[in-house]
């Protein structure tokens, strides 16, 4: 279980957010551009540090003001996938994916089977030696979910996962890149704009405006919870 | 009817009109063109000259001579010297400058450019009343035994002072163009900073490094004020090739040719070699 209870001073707002999520459920957080929404995930991933509060994975701390604990991000052992997807451009597909095992010093052999396994499972094997910036958005995209899954992660996080992508890309990965989050069972936490990504995808979904999260509940509810729905299609 | 009004009936004034823009589209690319063949010839014809005057001068015995010889493993040696330390000092001090901020950024900052603004003699004087032997620093270096005004030393210190710059802005420059994306996604996959830097920051920027390193380079092999002021003029020694082409000059002007010729060669191996560079930069950003 992700709990999360946070605050920060930010520029224009304060940012002040709690929320749980149970082990494998993916939670899909929603919300208009500059509420928080990357901010958040940064603090999760320890890119960025609250001012107070706690974030703790399977009851162990992340974070913790009051008893001064920040895990640094390379501790963390969380799979991040960065809005545009933020792959190397001096690595191929291949070293792309190893980077974090040999990041994580596993042996050669390890990191090589890890990584043939990733790459086969998200049909990337042919690609194994382009160059990341050579690849298709697609590719891309499953390229860094393979990256991120490969150092075997105990939490997800995705900004917005889709975006990036044309609209018939965009439902072909859809429904690909559910199961294939569901599949892993950790907690996870999806940024996105599209209604579509959250019903299909998601268990629950959270809005976020100025800061705050302003209504939680079952992803399928999206329909029928006024601002929600509004939220998303705008 | 008058002409004017003769032509706007006969739809003439527009045909005429299309004309005269015509030929002053025409004579301003014939401007542009003489303009062109006039700054390429301006800095074309002194190189060209320097290879006309030494087709009769320069043999292979002048390659030979002592003075050419010294000046050149000197230049070479101090010069490669000199970038060597500044790429060592240069490369965590502008990742500095790129990535974090600071008390006292913006003095920094000046200061780092000051020597490319400052004329080299005023930079030589200056590295004399701090390093020579009655110098603010000099002094004491002075009391311990340590001598550096007038030696190899101050030859590679003086090309330092000057050629820094260049490879700071550059490197600074190139760091800065790392996406911060790109090493936050590295510290998430579990590397630390230090492993950040050499695994991703610094092959990314590497290019422009190299860029970087290689005009400080040529800079630190033409440096002249500065060198001849705090190293003096001593073949072997001090005397680089620039100083040597100085004092040559005022005896065997085959000698001055022939070393000119191989700085020019040296030049356009730099520009070159940039060049190639910064198109590989443009072309890896076009991809991104």
């Amino acid at each position: 279980m992700l709990e999360i209870r946070v605050q920060k001073r930010l520029r224009d707002f304060d940012l002040d957010v709690s929320l749980e999520v149970p082990e494998g459920e993916i939670l899909m957080l929603v919300g208009e551009n500059g509420c928080g929404k990357s901010t958040l995930l940064n603090m999760v991933a320890g890119l960025v540090n609250p001012d107070a509060g706690e974030i703790s994975l399977s009851g162990e701390p992340l974070f913790d003001s009051s008893l001064r604990i920040n895990l640094p991000p390379e501790n963390r052992k969380i799979g991040y996938v960065f809005q545009n997807y933020a792959l190397f451009p001096h690595l191929t597909v291949y070293e792309n994916v190893a980077f974090g095992l040999r990041a994580h010093h596993l042996p050669k052999q390890k990191v090589e089977e890890k990584v043939d396994e990733q790459l086969k499972a998200a049909g990337l094997w042919e690609l194994r030696d382009a160059r990341a910036v050579r690849i298709s958005g697609g590719q891309k995209q499953r390229t860094a979910l393979a990256r991120a899954l490969a150092i075997d992660p105990s939490l997800l996080l995705l900004d917005e996962p889709l975006a990036a992508l044309d609209i018939r890309r965009q439902a072909e990965m859809r429904q690909e890149l559910g199961d294939l989050i569901r599949d892993f069972g950790v907690p996870s936490i999806i940024v996105t704009h599209d209604l579509r990504d959250v019903v299909s995808i998601g268990d629950m979904v959270s809005l976020m405006e100025t800061g705050k999260v302003i209504h939680t509940g079952p992803a399928e509810e999206v329909f029928n919870a006024e601002p929600l729905a509004g939220a998303v299609m705008r | 009817m008058d002409l004017c009004r003769f032509e706007r009936c006969c739809g003439l004034e527009r045909i005429r009109g299309g004309v005269v823009s015509g030929i002053r589209r025409r004579g301003l690319k014939v401007g542009l063109a003489i303009l062109l063949i006039f700054a390429a010839a301006f800095i074309a014809l002194p190189v060209a000259s320097l290879f006309i005057k030494s087709a009769s001068g320069v043999t292979l015995q002048t390659l030979r001579d002592p003075v050419v010889i010294d000046a050149l493993t000197l230049s070479l040696f101090t010069a490669t010297t000199s970038v060597v330390i500044v790429i060592i000092l240069g490369t965590p001090l502008s990742y500095l400058n790129a990535r974090f901020d600071y008390p006292g950024k913006e003095i920094a900052d000046s200061l780092i450019e000051l020597p490319v603004v400052m004329p080299p003699m005023v930079g030589g004087i200056a590295l004399l009343m701090a390093f020579g032997r009655m110098g603010v620093l000099g002094q004491y270096l002075h009391a311990w035994g340590v001598n550096i005004a007038f030696t190899t030393v101050a030859v590679v210190v003086a090309q330092i002072f000057v050629s820094m710059p260049f490879y700071l802005r550059q490197a600074r420059i190139s760091f800065e163009d790392v996406d911060l994306v790109l090493e936050n996604a590295a510290r998430t996959l579990g590397a630390s900073r230090t492993q950040v830097f050499f695994s991703v920051t610094l092959p990314i920027a590497t290019n422009g490094l190299i860029s970087g390193a290689i005009m400080s380079f040529a800079r630190a092999l033409g440096e002249f004020g500065a060198t001849i002021m705090f190293a003096g003029n001593f073949q072997g020694r001090t005397q680089t090739m620039p100083l040597a082409i100085y004092t040559a000059m005022q005896g065997d002007l085959s000698v001055s040719l022939c070393l000119a010729l191989i700085l020019v060669a040296i030049s356009f191996a730099i520009i070159a070699t940039v060049k190639i560079l910064t198109r590989r930069m443009y072309r890896s950003d076009v991809r991104d």
